[in-house]
């Protein structure tokens, strides 16, 4: 398989993920800080 | 009396051939109601592009014909997709996320799809750029698949917004058996608890903000779609602009759609559309809507090996971002088995969290090709 494919695949999926887990941290922080009183 | 019958004389076998494909498309639309919006568009679009062009006469379809104007300023330059993406952000209600942002894994693992078919349609033949654009079809987002096929493989938007589109109105025929296949009775069973976490409305605001300034440093290529999705998310939570709120879900939505699907029937010329390249993305489509699934249910039942609060696998399955149609499927199957079992709620914030991952996942492809 082509390096391409890999390296597709690896930085593909990582970033997404990345990409989402600092979105899950975020959305914790904004309510905890902007939380309904 | 020859120039009666130029129209006759010009038509090619391809061409009927052609009329039956968006025959086919609009009965489809009307008969089994998958994504009439759009088949029933582009089903008549690709008739349209078909009809014999007379010589000296610009076609409908060519760069000087009405569908060609339309193609060159809304789908070859992006703004068609883009202008969807206000609509969409527009009637996405992110507080179920943002009551459990975990589910945000899900919508980064069920891109699978995406990567697993680019490896599949490389090895059918497809060059590099060619076969990202296939995968993309698993972002389960036509208007991903049509801003990114745009810029790798124009040549092949045709059959690729044919595919996205017709599988995700397969999502309820396609999911189920990937997920029973994967999954035991009791893992379907699981029951997750629902927290009603009260959202304030400065969080809803600046949710979109956020995360449109956050996507746009780390992937800069998807500011166009994040940036134009959070906008319409945006002018819906801020409370001040109802009436444009209404607008981009209500006319905003329905002229552009209707104007989308006319004009990716424009591509779907008879030398683009029938070769063995479209039936092979058509299976490729296919591969992409299973490995998604398969990449969330597994993704789920991994996770379950770590928490002590288990999530049911299938919610995985709705990190696609086939919106809301997913979450419904896995709260039918979920019922199937425990008709007390009421997952819809994870289920819909899974499936959000899709919308935004399958906009991400597609953008890293774009940059890492670009």
């Amino acid at each position: 398989m082509s390096n391409k494919l890999i390296e597709l695949l690896v930085f593909g999926m990582g970033t997404t993920f990345l990409v989402l887990i600092l979105f899950y941290f975020l959305v914790k922080l904004l309510v905890k800080v902007f939380s309904e009183r | 009396m020859e120039q009666l019958l130029a129209g006759i004389k010009a038509l090619e076998f391809n061409q009927v051939f052609m009329y039956v494909i968006g025959g086919v498309l609009i009965y489809l639309a009307i008969k089994k109601d998958y994504e009439p919006m759009l088949l029933l568009p582009i089903g008549f679009g690709a008739i349209l592009t078909n009809l014999p062009v007379i010589p000296g006469i610009p076609g409908i379809a060519s760069d000087e014909g009405i569908l060609g104007i339309l193609r060159n300023a809304g789908i070859l330059n992006e703004l068609f997709p883009a202008l969807i993406f206000v609509a969409v952000g527009a009637m996405i209600d992110f507080t179920p996320l943002l009551q459990m942002p975990s589910m945000f894994f899900f919508g980064a693992a069920a891109q699978f799809g995406i990567f697993m078919t680019i490896i599949f349609a490389y090895l059918l033949g497809f060059d590099i750029k060619e076969a990202a654009s296939i995968g993309i079809i698993g972002a389960a987002d036509g208007p991903t698949s049509i801003f990114a096929t745009t810029r790798l493989a124009r040549h092949l938007l045709g059959p690729i917004s044919v595919a996205a589109y017709s599988y995700m109105s397969l999502v309820p025929m396609i999911q189920p058996i990937v997920i029973k296949a994967l999954t035991t009775k009791k893992e379907r069973r699981i029951r997750m608890e629902y927290k009603e976490v009260k959202i304030s409305k400065s969080v809803k605001i600046l949710f979109p903000i956020a995360v449109t300034i956050i996507a746009g440093i780390i992937a800069p290529m998807s500011a166009t779609l994040i940036g134009f999705l959070m906008f319409g998310n945006l002018i819906r939570e801020c409370g001040v602009l109802e009436r444009l709120s209404q607008s981009a879900q209500n006319e905003l939505a329905n002229l552009v759609t209707l104007l989308l699907g006319i004009t990716i029937g424009s591509t779907m010329t008879a030398e683009a559309f029938i070769n063995w390249n479209t039936i092979k993305i058509l299976l490729l489509g296919l591969v992409a809507f299973i490995f998604d699934t398969a990449g969330g249910v597994l993704f789920a039942k991994f996770l379950n090996l770590f928490v002590k609060k288990k999530y049911n696998p299938m919610v995985g399955a709705a990190g696609i971002s086939a919106f809301p149609m997913s979450a419904r499927v896995i709260q039918k199957l979920a019922k199937e088995e425990d008709p007390t079992n009421f997952i819809l709620m994870q289920a819909a914030s899974a499936n959000v969290a899709g919308q935004i991952g399958s906009i991400i996942a597609g953008s890293m492809v774009l940059a890492l090709l670009s």
